[in-house]
């Protein structure tokens, strides 16, 4: 019991942190309609953003986290203006192969810089605590990224559902030509939908780098999980994202634990067939979407 | 039938099945050159690999161009420069290499080009443990020589009349860490070590990377258990192998820390990953630090500059209960330290200021190994015959950077020469933030079970 | 206020408009009438910058709206109101409201008064204010994107096919809206395949057929035209 009880708390660290990685892909396929798979680049940058700027300029851990979101967002924006926004009327399998073509150039010149697999840490508030219950512990620095999580989730749920910006991002999702004869700019939503998503790319690469070492290869595995709980969440659900994170942080640890080891990456897999056979519009998508 | 027959060779499969129709013809050819190939990861994640093996051997090939070779051949053989001594004739070394760009397919496809295209006699890699399987199964029916120094798989050479392992294996290895912890405890105290280090520990555990090098490592690991004969517990389902791309490191610790072992191995050899193993382990209760285990690694582990690294993560190696090995001999003798000096500066003129970086352990094994293979074509006396230059090679031994007289593994049971180094293990450890040579070493005793020789690789 | 002279408009090499002219006064309602597929569509959607013309010219209040970008056209005081009741159904009706003031949503108070003129216009989106817009009715839904039309107080209302699957009472209603509308000044093109709707509520007609205008006049003169049942049957 106390063994289930301390993957739980492990798998719920770990889903937060791919639901803020989720998250930004989220936003960006359920406003613009692309999917990005350059994406878990951007969460590998934002982690080496956030080492550049906390450990190697000897700022703090925070400092080196908003760098990191800013950074992101700036770089998302340079790709939606030269490739993405190119893609958003062609077919998925092209958005798919552009999207994995960034995906490789961007992880080439990471390996070009930082290829050499040295250690490279990010110190973070937390790391030296941990909070105990009997034989269960939880790091603080786990604690302190599920903290930021549910902050972020609070912000972005905030824009989205709070301001006029919100209203502007919500509107071109569901009616983009209807939103631009409202006079809302398409370039500006689109520029601010991939500066957000880029952020939380960079958000979530800056926490993962913290718990575990910045490294140029740590953007597959959140990138794949994160494809899943869009797709798990409902395409273009923030909450989705949140919940479907979750289960899915949950679900990869205890089949770690429980099943074996080597198991583990089929959990998304798995999930992901189940989802497509029981409910294709994920746990909290419409069955039928406005065109 | 024909044409057929070309469609059937556009294949990967065809080719590998068809080239060794076509080869016989192209081996019968008189030639006026060596040709002699190479696939090497020199980009993508896995570069840090291939970079300083390629740089290497290219510097082998062009000192043996020029005549300056460093490293001896006992018997000694001739390096006059120009090219391999055949006869009264020189014969110059053509040298190709091909970047797999950390691809399995790429470098499949290089190896099918070096074939043939360039009509490469003995090909060098591919290292990563999938591509070199299929590479393989198309080099050895051809009678093509392959070449490893980094390779580190019993696929290289078991059950291959042409494969050669120029390194140790992951089986080797875990045999090396095997007898160690079956040492009496007066052989301990002897080399200085706590005599009752190992004692009342009995369940063993091992992590790494879900790759072959790992899953014969605990093959390995098991095997040296069972020749311990009940000492110690360990089966290889206990393996805790992660996927690629894990970040999230506390599932697995936490499947290692359940079965409750008293020793771990951990078979990782990428710093990010061994750090946030050892970091979730003390969190977990599997202290290194305090006892709590006995925490052993391998030769990565086992570098200075990651027990400088570890350090600035708040790991202390220096407890006394961690443990590795090298397969280099720290405690040169003084004509290999010359060799070595002589080397090392060459090495780093050339490729120091490169992305292929300074002189490590790692390319002086490339190096010897590149020199040996071609004194050893040398020593067949027929640059032609890939059967007797692999008789001729297999039957060299050679004064090395790694050190004196490294030589071929002989199988016991048939008295051949098989393709494996006979390479010998060092246990190290750490003391003050330094690593240390033991005094203990291992070789004869590490060459058993069907993972190192036998006329095939188990399933 | 708004003359548009020799417009040509295109899809690919399908020209869907040619040399078509129209010229509406201030605080007119003019209907385009026409059959589905004559082109009503397309000229709107030239006219809020949403199609750009292969040739002609568009001038609003002398001005001309030729490339000019769809939110800078709303800025100049024209709101299109698509056919098809495109309402953005996950959002309330409050906040389809608040897209259609976009263009001066930092004006608040002005915002506030528009939200209180709709609401005395149509009372049902008032009770409905929270509601999900997907959740209303078909002719409420049609009130509603009137609604978020007006919100960006323009001078000029386009509305596409507003009478498109509503039941002949709701059109009524419907017919009460412009006629209010129309009395508070604003200037109104109507595209109607409706032609009995269209000539209840406009005063002037322009009819089209196969691209090209086969009739122009009054609504009493359209009234009694041979050509306006000939453009609907296609004779």
């Amino acid at each position: 019991m106390t063994a289930f009880a301390q993957q739980l708390i492990y798998g719920a660290s770990y889903g937060m942190n791919l639901a803020v990685a989720a998250a930004g892909l989220a936003l960006i396929f359920g406003v613009y309609r692309v999917i990005n798979l350059a994406h878990g680049q951007l969460i590998m940058l934002g982690g080496f953003v956030a080492y550049v700027v906390a450990t190697q300029l000897g700022t703090h851990f925070f400092v080196g986290f908003f760098a990191a979101m800013i950074v992101m967002g700036l770089l998302s924006i340079v790709l939606e203006n030269a490739v993405f926004r190119f893609l958003q009327r062609r077919p998925l399998t092209d958005q798919l192969l552009a999207s994995l073509g960034l995906y490789m150039v961007l992880g080439t010149t990471a390996l070009r810089i930082w290829g050499d697999f040295e250690a490279r840490p990010i110190a973070m508030p937390g790391e030296d605590w941990a909070l105990t219950a009997g034989e269960i512990r939880i790091d603080g620095a786990r604690l302190v990224t599920i903290a930021i999580t549910l902050v972020l989730f609070a912000s972005l749920y905030f824009v989205v559902y709070r301001t006029h910006l919100g209203r502007t991002m919500r509107a071109t999702a569901q009616g983009e030509e209807t939103a631009a004869l409202m006079g809302i700019k398409k370039r500006r939503v689109a520029a601010i939908v991939f500066f957000l998503g880029g952020a939380l790319g960079g958000a979530a690469g800056a926490m993962l780098g913290a718990l575990f070492n910045v490294r140029p290869d740590m953007g597959f595995q959140p990138l794949l999980m994160a494809l899943v709980i869009i797709i798990f969440g409902g395409m273009g659900s923030i909450a989705g994202s949140i919940v479907a994170g979750l289960i899915l942080g949950i679900l990869y640890n205890l089949t770690v634990f429980y099943v074996g080891s080597k198991l583990g990456d089929l959990v998304p897999f798995l999930v992901l067939l189940a989802i497509l056979m029981i409910r294709p519009q994920g746990l909290f998508g419409l069955p039928d979407r406005n065109a | 039938m024909a044409s057929s027959f070309g469609v059937i060779r556009a294949g990967l499969l065809g080719a590998a099945l068809c080239a060794g129709l076509v080869a016989g013809p192209q081996l019968a050819k008189a030639e006026d050159t060596f040709k002699f190939g190479g696939v090497f990861t020199l980009s993508g994640p896995a570069s840090f690999l291939g970079l300083f093996e390629e740089a290497a051997v290219r510097l082998a090939v062009e000192q043996f161009m020029k005549g300056d070779c460093i490293v001896e051949a006992v018997p000694p053989q001739p390096c006059e420069g120009g090219g391999l001594k055949i006869g009264d004739k020189v014969i110059p070394i053509e040298w190709t290499a091909y970047d797999d760009v950390s691809e399995d397919k790429k470098s499949i496809d290089a190896v099918i080009r070096l074939v043939e295209q360039d009509e490469a006699r003995a090909i060098w890699g591919p290292r990563m443990n999938s591509a070199l399987l299929s590479a393989a199964s198309i080099l050895d029916p051809q009678g093509i020589i392959s070449i490893c120094a980094i390779c580190s798989s019993p696929a290289m050479t078991v059950g291959r009349k042409y494969g050669h392992d120029i390194t140790d294996t992951g089986v080797i290895e875990k045999h090396g860490m095997g007898e160690f912890i079956h040492e009496t405890p007066e052989r301990l105290a002897e080399h200085g070590i706590d005599p009752a280090l190992f004692d009342g520990r009995k369940k063993l555990g091992f992590i790494g990377r879900n790759e072959l090098y790992t899953v014969h490592g605990s093959i390995g690991w098991q095997e040296a258990v069972e020749k311990g004969g009940g000492r110690y517990e360990y089966q290889h389902d206990w393996a805790v192998l992660y996927p690629f791309g894990t970040t999230d490191f506390a599932p697995h610790v936490a499947k290692l820390a359940e079965q409750d072992p008293d020793i771990v191995l951990m078979d990782a050899y990428i710093f990010p990953d061994m750090l946030a193993i050892m970091n979730e382990m003390k969190k977990q209760g599997l202290n290194y630090e305090t006892g709590e285990i006995i925490l052993l690694g391998n030769d990565v582990l086992m570098l200075q500059i990651f027990v400088d690294v570890a350090k600035d993560q708040g790991i202390n190696m220096s407890s006394g209960y961690v443990w590795g090995w090298q397969e280099h001999n720290p405690a040169q003798d003084e004509a290999t330290l010359a060799r070595v000096e002589k080397y090392v500066p060459i090495y780093n003129a050339k490729y120091g200021d490169t992305e292929v970086g300074n002189s490590s352990p790692f390319d002086r094994g490339a190096y010897d190994a590149a020199i040996w293979f071609l004194y050893g074509v040398q020593a067949s006396g027929d640059h032609t015959d890939n059967d007797k230059i692999v008789e001729a090679w297999r039957n060299l031994k050679i004064n090395g950077l790694r050190g004196p007289t490294n030589e071929f593994f002989t199988r016991p049971d048939t008295g051949e020469k098989t393709g494996q180094l006979f390479a010998t293990e060092y246990i190290i450890g750490v003391a003050d933030e330094k690593v240390f040579y033991t005094g203990i070493s291992y070789r004869d005793e590490l060459f058993y079970g069907p993972y190192v020789y036998g006329d095939k690789l188990p399933k | 206020m708004l003359e548009i002279d020799d417009l040509t408009l295109a899809y690919g090499v399908n020209r869907v408009v040619r040399g078509f002219n129209l010229s509406v006064d201030q605080g007119e309602v003019c209907a385009l009438l026409g059959p589905n597929g004559a082109g009503k569509t397309s000229i709107l959607r030239a006219i809020s910058g949403l199609m750009r013309p292969l040739a002609g010219q568009i001038n609003f209040e002398g001005k001309s709206l030729i490339r000019r970008a769809p939110d800078r056209i709303v800025l100049d005081g024209i709101a299109h109101v698509p056919e098809g009741r495109r309402i953005f159904p996950e959002m309330s009706v409050l906040d389809n409201l608040l897209v259609g003031a976009s263009v001066h949503i930092r004006e608040r108070t002005k915002t506030r008064e528009l939200i209180e003129r709709n609401y005395a216009m149509f009372p049902i989106l008032k009770e409905r204010a929270r509601q999900a817009g997907g959740t209303l009715s078909g002719g409420e839904q049609q009130q509603l994107t009137i609604a978020r039309g007006l919100m960006a107080q323009p001078r000029l209302l386009m509305v596409d096919e507003p009478t498109l699957g509503l039941a002949p009472a709701i059109i009524n209603t419907l017919a009460d809206t412009f006629r209010a509308l129309k009395s508070l000044g604003l200037t109104i093109i109507v595209a109607e395949q409706n032609a009995e709707f269209a000539l209840r509520v406009a005063d002037n007609g322009t009819v089209i057929s196969g691209g090209e205008v086969s009739f122009s006049g009054t609504v009493d003169a359209l009234r009694d035209s041979e050509r306006l049942r000939r453009a609907y049957l296609g004779a």
